[in-house]
């Protein structure tokens, strides 16, 4: 894969992997170095992508186990949520305070889902994979993932019609 | 898209049942203004995703050139890494600061002034034979000196012989 190429790959793929980290990270600079790290993993790579049944998968799981990686370490902090909550906001042209805190609650609930459920919820309904794409980026089988979908929306929903 | 539709397809949507086309259709109705009140609760839902979608990064870079930028910055940390050792090797160990004795190099200061020590009285034996030497240099001179007076007086002695023949022969002839 030659150089223009690879930044086409790139410049389709960053936003994703992007925001796909945030959710694990919650900061922003976590999420932007994890892309960074992950760029140049796939620049080093390069004479390998092109046999990748789908290079767009495999950079999301890459992200993905990076981001794993971070979450385990002790480094990582889980009370800064607050900033990714503040990232969204400024670029949020919404019509009302009440709409924005709305949003912010849906975010604290796909944040208190189970890890899986959070991933999977991600990657269908922000960055519209097929359920056989979410499969191969989480190492999951078809049915998992839609049982994973499904509890996640619905846990959602619950609580959203508690407002 | 009808109330009643939208309904259906929310239904299939939270079994995880509906296609991707299907829940942009329903992304579609949620950016929109009139959502009837039985609706109005998933709104957020479908918002959050929207807005979650327009999250970018803040700085886009290039892979290939952080690669070189990588690459720069760990050669650059090489040098400044020597650097630093260099210029703090005096200060943290002193004493393996090299000092030079005789085109030895030796890195501890007692070591280093001991052999200092046996090299100058090396060279203070070297001196006072060197002397010696000239001593004995100065009295084959001296000795020189002596004979060439005696020369002197030789030539001296040879010179009133030869005066003493001449007046012996005047004296014969006359």
């Amino acid at each position: 894969m030659d150089r223009t190429s690879f930044n086409q790959l790139m410049a389709h793929l960053r936003p994703k992997l992007y925001r796909f980290a945030l959710a694990f990270t919650r900061r922003t600079d976590e999420a932007e170095d994890v892309v960074q790290e992950i760029g140049v993993k796939l620049w080093e790579r390069r004479g390998e992508l092109d046999a990748l049944q789908s290079v767009e998968a495999y950079a999301m799981s890459a992200v993905r186990n990076r981001c794993l990686d971070y979450a385990r370490s002790p480094y990582h902090r889980t009370d800064e949520w607050i900033e990714v909550h503040d990232t969204v906001h400024e670029q949020t042209p919404y019509k009302s305070i009440e709409q924005a805190d709305m949003a912010a609650f849906v975010r604290r609930l796909i944040d208190r889902l189970p890890e899986q459920q959070q991933m999977v919820i991600r990657l269908r309904d922000i960055e519209g994979y097929e359920l056989e794409e979410i499969a191969e980026i989480l190492g999951m089988n078809g049915g998992a993932v839609r049982t994973n979908l499904s509890r996640a929306r619905q846990k959602i929903r619950e609580e959203l019609l508690k407002q | 898209m009808n109330e009643q539709k939208v309904h259906e397809l929310l239904r299939r949507y939270f079994d995880g049942a509906t296609s991707l086309d299907e829940e942009r259709e329903l992304q579609r109705y949620f950016a929109g203004e009139d959502i009837p009140g039985s609706l109005e609760a998933y709104r957020p839902m479908f918002t959050f995703f929207a807005e979650e979608r327009a999250v970018k990064p803040a700085v886009q870079k290039s892979a290939a050139r952080t690669v070189r930028l990588s690459r720069a910055i760990v050669a650059g940390i090489a040098a400044s890494v020597a650097i630093l050792f260099l210029v703090s090797l005096p200060k943290t160990q002193p004493d393996k600061y090299a000092y030079y004795v005789d085109g030895q190099r030796v890195y501890d200061k007692a070591a280093a002034m001991e052999l200092a020590g046996d090299r100058l009285q090396m060279l203070a034996t070297a001196m006072q034979k060197a002397r010696s030497s000239m001593a004995a240099f100065e009295k084959v001179q001296e000795s020189n000196q002596s004979l060439q007076q005696f020369d002197k007086i030789s030539s001296a002695y040879r010179q009133m012989e030869k005066v003493g023949s001449k007046i012996q022969d005047a004296a014969a002839s006359n």
